[in-house]
């Protein structure tokens, strides 16, 4: 454990993926069975939201998975990688949060552009 | 055996390549018969190769850009030939062999030359200035230099052996697709990039690491020095942007290698997505480049000028701005494609508000200079010429900015004289204003003035003589990369521009006689206070060259510029602090693995381009076995005793003259003292450890965002074959997603009971963790083979080429998460929990843990809204 319970100066300061607060045992398997059985949760919605209930507007489908994946990144995020909000990760939580910027732009950014490319202009094999 | 590598691979028919290749050939003889002759060898190994100092890297990254400079200025005066004398003639240079010189020339000055100067930089200067003995992953750092020396290796034997593409610096499909282009030189250009991309993707997480994580105690962030928050903005690109250029340059290898349909004319391939992906990458790129040489223009000129930077904040926060930006402007490098007038006017937009944190830098540096004692050395000769050059360059950028005047100058010579004007006037000064400043620094010696000063009048004039008649030629009409032309009201502006040429090869050669005659000169121009320009930052704090583990003792910072604040104070004493107490230093130890790594990297490069299968496998597993042969070695540092770093560091008491007269009395100076600002210095190993992999995986994640955008776009170009509702199986995706689930929860399970140290449970749980991602991978190959089968393979459509490259990413990943799994239990099984085998559990839980949060993306994003009715 040595590495781990640092010295004072770095209270402020997680490793990624560790747990801020060294748990007992127990604790630790608690947080991991919640975000499974959260994470299990969110997978039978998304499978459920992809079967064609009727109680979800059709074209809706689409934002709802879209969600339900994005809320399912959080708890890995929170449970397994252990990536809080809390002071001594604050580091971690910035660098992730410039890494969903750019995943977002590029993905955002790259259908926009080429929706408005494939409306303005002939297709490529048309040519 | 040996593939498509045949005799007449080699083009002896052709006198230039033969004869360039011939000197060069004779050139490297010579310099390895002096060394054996010499017996330098073993020094070389010991001091040069196999180290992973900081210093030495840097050094080395730099020397590689200077001799790649003179490589890329021959191709650069072979194209300003051609086309003076090309005026109703075909010139001296056949067409194919000209497509090969511009597409060369700008691929080793981008890559091999502006960035690896501008790394060569940050590596020598950042652990310096932030007060530290080594960046955070010092073997990695060698890695990845030595990956980049690979990439040049492979670049420069396409010079002999086969030929270089020939579709300019970005390979644009569908020419550089296999139809169109079927030679090697794609090829050549492809993997150069992939091998040097990994090590600047490396570098770049090394340096974000280093400077969050490992500072000096008190150097808080907003007391680094400017040129450690631009090499931070710079290396935060890095992780960000290059995953994007290897996922866009791995979808035309799949297009090439194994017949997809991304970006071919074919089959519902959409080449636009290669010009939408690459700019994503290229323009980040740009702001890559040009940050580092702001950061080394700061520098210089507070150092030169006397003062303390103006509007220190302000320039942090233009950084940073220019950081985020840099990811908002793309599109600029097409407007033309037709995306249409909102699209077009965003970005228009955008770019115009990017150069405004660029002007304030530029006000800032103006206002530093005002009521200064300018000192005009050439390092701020450089940095004066920059400022104006660089301002011109700029303003023709936001003139390229506005769409209809873009589509007016789109693909000119004045759209080359734009970015010359900022990458030369900006990025290549700041290298040379770098390179005579910190040049004392690094070898304890200062560089002669008189062909210092004269390189630096032929540079400037030379390079308004070559380019400002680009501009007029653009506005002419003349489109860039013509190997003829017949418009004789252009020839006289192609004449002066080969005029300027010739100016800057003269500064070249000044540059090359100043580099021998301060070598000759070097006991004259020694260096001996470690501090010749009366500078304000760390790095002067130390002795020329710098000891090894740069720093005796840590310092303590107490307020910005932290190392004028302590000359001051000994000034103002007459003496210097007292002697402070010396430790045992530890310093990591020199690894051949970077070497090693890049011989099999330049090994499987050549054989790929070859097609020469079995080679690539060589190459792969000996890559593979010398980084678990590293991973396994038992000692990773080695201790100077105290009694050592004391006898060093009196050499350094020795050359300080705190009674050094500087003009008048000493005046009374307010020691300012902020205390340490709350940071307490560089953090512990594992922390480090987990933060850099961290950084790694979020740039994996930009990585499968490149991949994901080609999905997305291209999920609808079916071309007629199937589609993902008739493709898709709800069974086997239940299956693969609750082992990945599973094995998320086992790896935690193991994780805890390495924290509590149960090697049985451990081991129990990574066992269970690789079983699941084993019956995750057959589930997959199962499934992939069954569509193969049916015909419905990646070939059949753009949208099945997406979709098998960005799950069968996925797939790979899981494989050497597997293999990754494999040794490092063999390892704790054999050495017990040490602490660099649980520093790697950690690295392993995060990969595995970020693997299943990327399949929660795929499966219900790719696979469920296939299925979804």
């Amino acid at each position: 454990m040595s590495e781990r319970n640092e010295p004072a100066e770095h209270e402020k300061d997680a490793a990624s993926g560790d747990e801020d607060v060294e748990p007992g045992i127990a604790a630790g398997v608690r947080g991991y069975l919640i975000g499974l059985m959260l994470a299990a949760g969110l997978t039978v919605a998304s499978f459920w939201v992809a079967s064609g209930t009727s109680l979800i507007y059709p074209p809706g489908v689409v934002m709802a998975l879209a969600a339900l994946a994005i809320g399912q990144m959080g708890v890995h995020l929170a449970f397994f990688l252990h990536i809080t909000t809390g002071p001594d990760n604050a580091n971690n939580a910035l660098a992730l949060a410039f890494g969903v910027l750019i995943v977002g732009i590029v993905i955002a950014g790259s259908l926009w552009i080429m929706h408005h490319l494939n409306m303005n202009m002939m297709p490529a094999s048309d040519l | 055996m040996l593939g498509k590598l045949s005799w007449s691979a080699i083009p002896f028919d052709q006198p230039i390549p033969m004869t360039a290749s011939l000197l060069v050939a004779l050139a490297v003889l010579a310099t390895l018969t002096w060394i054996t002759l010499k017996g330098h060898w073993s020094y070389l190994w010991d001091e040069w190769i196999t180290s992973v100092d900081h210093k030495r890297v840097g050094v080395m990254y730099c020397g590689l850009a200077l001799v790649m400079l003179i490589r890329g200025f021959i191709d650069a005066l072979m194209m300003r030939a051609q086309q003076a004398l090309a005026f109703d003639a075909p010139g001296y240079l056949a067409a194919e062999h000209f497509n090969q010189i511009f597409s060369a020339h700008g691929t080793i000055m981008i890559f091999f030359v502006a960035m690896t100067f501008m790394i060569g930089l940050m590596n020598f200067v950042v652990p310096l200035q932030l007060g530290t003995r080594d960046v955070a992953f010092p073997t990695l750092n060698s890695v990845s230099l030595w990956l980049n020396a690979a990439a040049i290796l492979l670049v420069n034997m396409s010079l002999v052996v086969g030929e270089f593409g020939k579709a300019g610096w970005l390979s644009f499909p569908p020419l550089s697709e296999l139809k169109y282009s079927p030679g090697v030189g794609i090829d050549y250009y492809l993997w150069a990039l992939q091998i040097s991309g990994i090590g600047t993707l490396l570098t770049g997480i090394n340096f974000v690491t280093t400077i969050l994580k490992m500072r000096a105690p008190g150097m808080t962030l907003t007391r680094m020095p400017i040129f450690c928050w631009t090499s931070l903005a710079s290396s935060l690109l890095m992780v960000a942007a290059f995953p994007i250029l290897t996922a866009t340059f791995a979808m035309l290898l799949l297009d090439r290698y194994l017949g997809f349909h991304f970006f071919t004319d074919s089959a519902g391939g959409n080449s636009m997505m290669y010009m939408n992906l690459i700019w994503a990458w290229g323009h980040p790129e740009v702001y890559i480049l040009i940050l580092p040489a702001f950061g080394v223009f700061s520098e210089v000129i507070s150092t030169f000028s006397g003062k303390p930077l103006f509007g220190y904040r302000s320039m942090i926060i233009a950084t940073m701005a220019i950081c985020i930006l840099a990811f908002m402007v793309w599109l600029h490098h097409f407007f033309t494609m037709g995306a249409g007038a909102d699209v077009n006017g965003f970005f228009g937009i955008m770019s115009m508000i990017i150069a405004v944190p660029t002007g304030v830098k530029i006000f800032n540096w103006l206002f530093t200079m005002w009521g200064g004692r300018i000192r005009f050395e050439p390092p701020m000769l450089w940095a004066l010429s920059f400022i104006v050059t660089f301002a011109i360059g700029g303003m023709t950028g936001v003139l390229l900015a506005v769409p209809p005047a873009d589509f007016v100058l789109h693909n000119s010579l004045f759209l080359v004289a734009h970015f010359h004007n900022v990458i030369i006037g900006g990025v290549l000064f700041g290298a040379f204003a770098g390179y005579s400043y910190w040049f004392p620094k690094a070898f304890g010696f200062r560089l002669d003035l008189r062909t210092g000063l004269a390189a630096f009048w032929c540079w400037t004039t030379g390079f308004y003589i070559a380019f400002l008649p680009l501009y007029i030629l653009g506005l002419q009409g003349m489109t860039r990369r013509m190997q003829h032309y017949d418009v004789a009201q252009w020839r006289p502006w192609l004449l002066v521009a080969a005029a300027g040429a010739l100016i800057i090869l003269v500064g070249i050669g000044f540059q090359i006689a100043q580099l021998v005659v301060s070598i000759r000169n070097r006991k004259a121009l020694r260096d001996v206070s470690g501090d010749p320009w009366d500078g304000r930052t760390l790095e002067w704090s130390t002795l020329s060259p710098p000891p090894k583990f740069n720093f005796a003792v840590l310092p303590t910072i107490i307020a910005a510029e932290a190392y004028w604040g302590i000359k001051q104070s000994a000034i103002e004493q007459r003496r210097l602090p007292d002697p402070p107490k010396y430790t045992a230093v530890e310093m990591p130890r020199n690894s051949p693995t970077g070497f090693v790594v890049a011989f099999f990297a330049v090994l499987s490069g050549f054989a790929l381009i070859w097609h020469i299968w079995w080679m690539v496998i060589a190459g792969l597993v000996g890559a593979f076995g010398s980084f678990v042969s590293f991973a396994w070695r038992d000692r990773s540092e080695r201790i100077l005793p105290a009694c050592e770093v004391a006898r060093l560091d009196s050499d350094r008491r020795a050359a300080r003259r705190p009674d050094r007269a500087r003009e008048g009395a000493p005046k009374a100076l307010d020691a300012k003292d902020d205390g340490d600002g709350g940071y307490k210095g560089p953090a512990s190993k594992r922390i480090v450890t987990g933060y850099g992999f961290w950084i790694f995986l979020l740039s994996d994640f930009i990585l499968f965002a490149g991949f994901y955008a080609a999905y997305a776009v291209l999920a609808h170009s079916t071309a007629g074959g199937p589609t993902p509702a008739t493709l898709f199986h709800r069974n086997s995706l239940a299956l693969e997603t609750s082992f990945l689930l599973l094995s998320s929860f086992s790896c935690g399970m193991a994780s805890l009971a390495s924290n509590a140290r149960q090697m049985r449970l451990t081991q129990l749980g990574y066992a269970i963790t690789g079983l699941l991602g084993l019956g995750f991978l057959i589930v997959e190959v199962s499934e992939f083979t069954a569509m193969l089968q049916s015909g419905s393979g990646p070939g059949r459509s753009a949208f099945l080429s997406a979709f098998f490259a960005l799950v069968g990413l996925h797939g790979v990943h899981v494989a050497i998460g597997l293999l990754w799994l494999t040794t490092m239990m063999a390892q704790l099984w054999a050495k017990g929990f040490r602490a660099d085998i649980l520093r790697r559990g950690l690295c392993f839980a995060l990969f595995w843990h970020a693997l299943d949060i990327i399949w929660v993306g795929i499966f219900t994003n790719v696979y469920l809204l296939g299925i979804s009715p």
